[in-house]
């Protein structure tokens, strides 16, 4: 199976258009009619673009378990595609003559399940997005200008974004494993909007982490615009892809075992973890009813320069999965000076443990 | 050499628990290697779902973040 570099290039073109020519729905229409009629001249070139808008939309906005699995389709609950598809990707669709009226058939997921790898990692210039664009007749100056400006959407991104939450402990210490391989060769989304990434990341409790993805070939079927959810800004992704260093922070409650009298936390710590080695751990609030706050607050209980992966595994993955890890406070100068020598227990607190991973696409 | 039958019992103790840690030890590592297995489908389970419900961070946050993270 091969992709239709002309219908591909098409996708980025509609794309540019809607993003950025500010014109109205019978403009566009009328553009769209005159791009996509002008470049994809056979019946089997409009079919692969159909396709390609399809296999965007059920991944996008239609079931992903269906996706992931064409047997796990049912169509008892599957709605018309009309409903799950976006303003210009029903534009584009008309055009080719597809058929809205029906649901989408497992047909249809299984055809999504084979094309999505083969979009998400291909790659194009800009030159070649703006040859298809010279064959349009579209001859419209503002158009043609907004086309060959926008650069990032014509030939794709060197960044890309990824958050995730409600993750398992095992989920971040599979993050915490830098020059391991991560097969994404399914299709996964991404976005190049930072923003978006965070903004999913934060958005529920547990584990979490930003996935900061280095695209150097600039691989990904641009979907933005052409998606039911133009506003996260989507970047449709498949490829291997190695991790190159991770930051994770978490929080602990701190128990005093030298202090028996003291049931309550004596505090709370930061600790933050980096794929250099590092565990440093930092108290972040005293608790009131402890005296002379001001000899602990910020000062440093933990601190490793050189830890070894494994080690940095086993304390993050023994502290959430075992709900404790007990550390003794070294005695160099700066660690809190009323706690030298102390055995702590730690305790996981608030939101749990926050990854940001540094991945490039190889 | 003849051995006496404490020592027996206690070289056939010996070379059972080394048995017996051995099959640990790779059960350990099968029960890792599995739990990593599912982490990881459930990480690329995730990533096939859209972000679009995040909420988006506003502009002045995220100036914010990005002054943090230079400092």
């Amino acid at each position: 199976m091969e992709l239709n570099r002309v219908a591909l290039a098409v996708t980025r073109i509609l794309n540019i258009i809607e993003k950025y020519a500010g014109k109205s729905l019978d403009e566009r229409g009328d553009l769209f009619e005159k791009i996509i009629n002008n470049t994809l001249t056979t019946s089997a070139a409009k079919e692969a673009f159909a396709d390609m808008i399809v296999a965007m939309t059920l991944l996008t906005s239609g079931n992903t378990d269906s996706v992931r699995d064409p047997m796990r389709y049912d169509d008892y609950f599957a709605e018309p595609i009309s409903e799950i598809l976006s303003e210009p990707s029903m534009l584009a669709l008309e055009i080719v003559g597809f058929d809205m009226s029906k649901a989408p058939r497992r047909g249809h997921y299984r055809l999504a399940k084979k094309l999505l790898p083969l979009m998400g990692s291909s790659s194009m210039g800009s030159d070649e997005v703006l040859s298809v664009f010279k064959k349009s007749g579209v001859t419209d100056a503002d158009i043609s200008q907004t086309v060959s400006k926008s650069s990032d959407e014509a030939e794709g991104y060197d960044y890309l974004y990824r958050g995730l939450h409600s993750l398992s402990a095992d989920a971040i210490l599979s993050l915490m494993k830098t020059e391991s391989l991560w097969d994404m060769t399914r299709g996964v989304s991404a976005t190049n909007d930072y923003r978006s990434a965070m903004g999913f990341k934060d958005q529920k409790w547990g584990h979490r982490a930003l996935l900061s993805i280095t695209n150097p070939d600039k691989k990904g079927f641009i979907s933005q615009n052409l998606s039911k959810y133009f506003g996260e800004s989507e970047v449709i992704l498949s490829a291997q892809a190695e991790i190159e260093s991770y930051t994770l922070t978490f929080y602990c409650e701190v128990y005093d075992l030298e202090n028996a009298e003291m049931t309550d936390p004596l505090a709370t710590a930061r600790f933050d973890v980096d794929s250099e080695g590092m565990i440093m751990g930092r108290i972040d609030q005293v608790n009131r009813t402890v005296k002379d706050r001001g000899s602990l607050s910020r000062r440093l209980i933990y601190h490793v320069d050189n830890a070894s992966q494994e080690e940095q595994k086993k304390f993050f993955g023994d502290l959430h999965k075992k709900d404790e890890y007990i550390i003794t406070v070294g005695d160099s100068w700066n660690m809190a000076k009323p706690l030298k020598g102390h055995r702590l227990k730690l305790k996981p607190y608030g939101n749990y443990g926050d990854i940001n991973a540094m991945l490039r696409v190889v | 050499m003849k051995l006496s039958k404490t020592q027996i019992k206690k070289l056939i103790k010996e070379e059972l628990d080394a048995v017996v840690s051995e099959m640990q030890a790779e059960d350990e590592q099968v029960m890792k290697e599995e739990a990593e297995a599912a982490a990881m489908e459930d990480i690329m389970s995730q990533m096939q779902i859209s972000q679009s419900t995040g909420k988006k961070i506003p502009d002045e946050v995220l100036q914010q973040i990005d002054a943090q993270k230079r400092k």
